[in-house]
């Protein structure tokens, strides 16, 4: 469960600024997605992002995220820690 | 490497200055990028939810130090509070923004571009307008239809309404307003009143809106809208209330962009009325810069003389001249102050200011 409004990475080029906010139960994920590479990388940044969620067990949640051509691990590893934030585990 | 922190803004002016930029006023909060010398090479600076006086060092640019700072102000920002932010900067250099992330909201050639970050923005303005709008015209084909109104909007039996728009300060709500007011709910189907919503006038944005409420509720076509940041707020419009009238020039270009392009189209707005304020510059500029800018989009702009009375217009700066600028007067009005307040004032508003304790 997000509890609160939290953010993690930076905007610098090859990193990814994700911040996430919590929503109703059953939701969904609301995601809004920003990218240098979106034509190319679009889909796939966002499958990164949507599989993290659902290891992490987040269901309900909404993400503005703003990439800057961040590769898979990065993506992975700041939306874990805007999760934990989010969660308050931090 | 290059690092980020909390600076006074007065180390960041020769910056600013290098880069042929204006040191922003009311700043709440400067950062600073530093090189390893220690030299600063970028600054910007937080008022309120505005991120102004974005500078780098034009032998560092290329350097990815505008990323870097606005991360920086972004977490500053979002610890105190605040989720969205807004920046002002040079239409040619919006793209470099919205690299970022940041959204574009309007672009105004040559003077600005407005970028916003965050939520809510005006993606959630229109969600809430749409609602509105839904509502509005649900009673409008309900009362043409007498309530066969789905079957008549798809037969196009009944014509789409007209629909009109206002945008007032109403500090306070005068005759003057309600007159306006009613002539465009006489002569549209449907009318949006968009109050400035701006503490920073005599009478409080709660209680504006509540006199505008009250004030019309008696028109059953007219739909009462807080205007949010969106509509001549200091976010579009800062030189109304400082009166620098060239600086208005640019400021009511981006407040006519915005109302063409996002607020008119979600409401189906095709006229727009004004009343036409003799006695100040800026509005005058306002009034121009409107009138040549919404028939670009098909938007009628209708600008209404004043109301008078005894020869001179009804007006808002007249009732709180009136007031003496304060409203420690009307906590013993005398009988004199009444006679001439309401002479100004429809009975809606005088009850209110009477009645109801205001925000001070």
């Amino acid at each position: 469960m997000i509890k609160q409004k939290a953010c993690a990475g930076t905007l610098e080029s090859s990193d990814i600024y994700v911040e996430i906010a919590p929503a109703a139960a059953g939701s969904g994920i609301r995601l809004n997605l920003t990218s240098v590479v979106m034509q190319q990388f679009g889909d796939q940044i966002e499958s990164v992002i949507r599989q993290t969620l659902d290891q992490l067990d987040v269901k309900d949640a909404e993400l503005t995220v703003s990439d800057r051509g961040a590769v898979d691990c990065t993506i992975r590893a700041r939306v874990e820690t805007a999760v934990c934030r989010g969660k308050g585990e931090e | 490497m290059y690092y980020a922190e909390s600076i006074r803004l007065s180390q960041a002016e020769p910056l600013l200055f290098q880069c042929g930029l204006k040191c922003p006023a009311d700043v709440d909060y400067t950062a600073g990028v530093f090189d390893d010398a220690g030299n600063l090479i970028a600054a910007g600076s937080l008022a309120g939810d505005m991120i102004q006086g974005v500078a780098v060092n034009p032998d560092c640019q290329g350097e990815d130090l505008t990323g870097k700072l606005l991360t920086h102000l972004i977490g500053v920002a979002a610890e105190k509070g605040t989720h969205a932010l807004y920046l002002f900067t040079k239409p040619e250099k919006a793209v470099q923004f919205q690299g970022l992330g940041f959204r574009l909201v309007a672009s105004v050639r040559p003077y600005a571009a407005l970028l916003e970050w965050g939520s809510p923005g005006i993606a959630q303005f229109k969600e809430r307008l749409s609602f509105i709008r839904r509502n509005a015209e649900l009673s409008y084909y309900m009362e043409k239809s007498g309530g066969r109104q789905f079957m008549a909007k798809e037969d196009g039996i009944i014509p789409d309404p007209a629909v009109a728009a206002l945008v007032m300060n109403c500090n306070p709500f005068t005759k003057g307003h309600r007159w306006l007011v009613e002539k465009a709910a006489a002569e549209n189907d449907l009318v949006y009143l968009f109050v400035v919503e701006e503490n920073k006038s005599l009478f409080s944005f709660e209680d504006r809106l509540a006199m505008v409420r009250r004030g019309t509720a008696d028109l059953s076509n007219v739909s009462v809208i807080a205007g949010s940041r969106y509509c001549v707020s200091s976010l579009t419009f800062p030189s109304y209330f400082t009166k620098e009238e060239n600086l208005a020039k640019a400021q009511t270009a981006m407040d006519a962009e915005i109302f063409c392009r996002h607020i008119a189209p979600q409401l189906g707005i095709t006229r727009r009325y004004l009343g036409t304020e003799p006695l100040s510059p800026v509005t005058a500029v306002y009034n121009e810069t409107l009138k040549a800018r919404l028939p670009k989009d098909g938007i009628e702009v209708l600008e209404m003389p004043r109301l008078e009375q005894d020869g001179q217009p009804v007006s808002a700066s007249r009732v709180r001249a009136l007031l003496g600028d304060s409203l420690e007067t009307l906590q013993n009005p005398s009988a004199q102050l009444i006679s001439d307040l309401s002479a100004l004032l429809p009975q809606s508003t005088l009850d209110y200011l009477m009645k109801e304790d205001l925000d001070r």
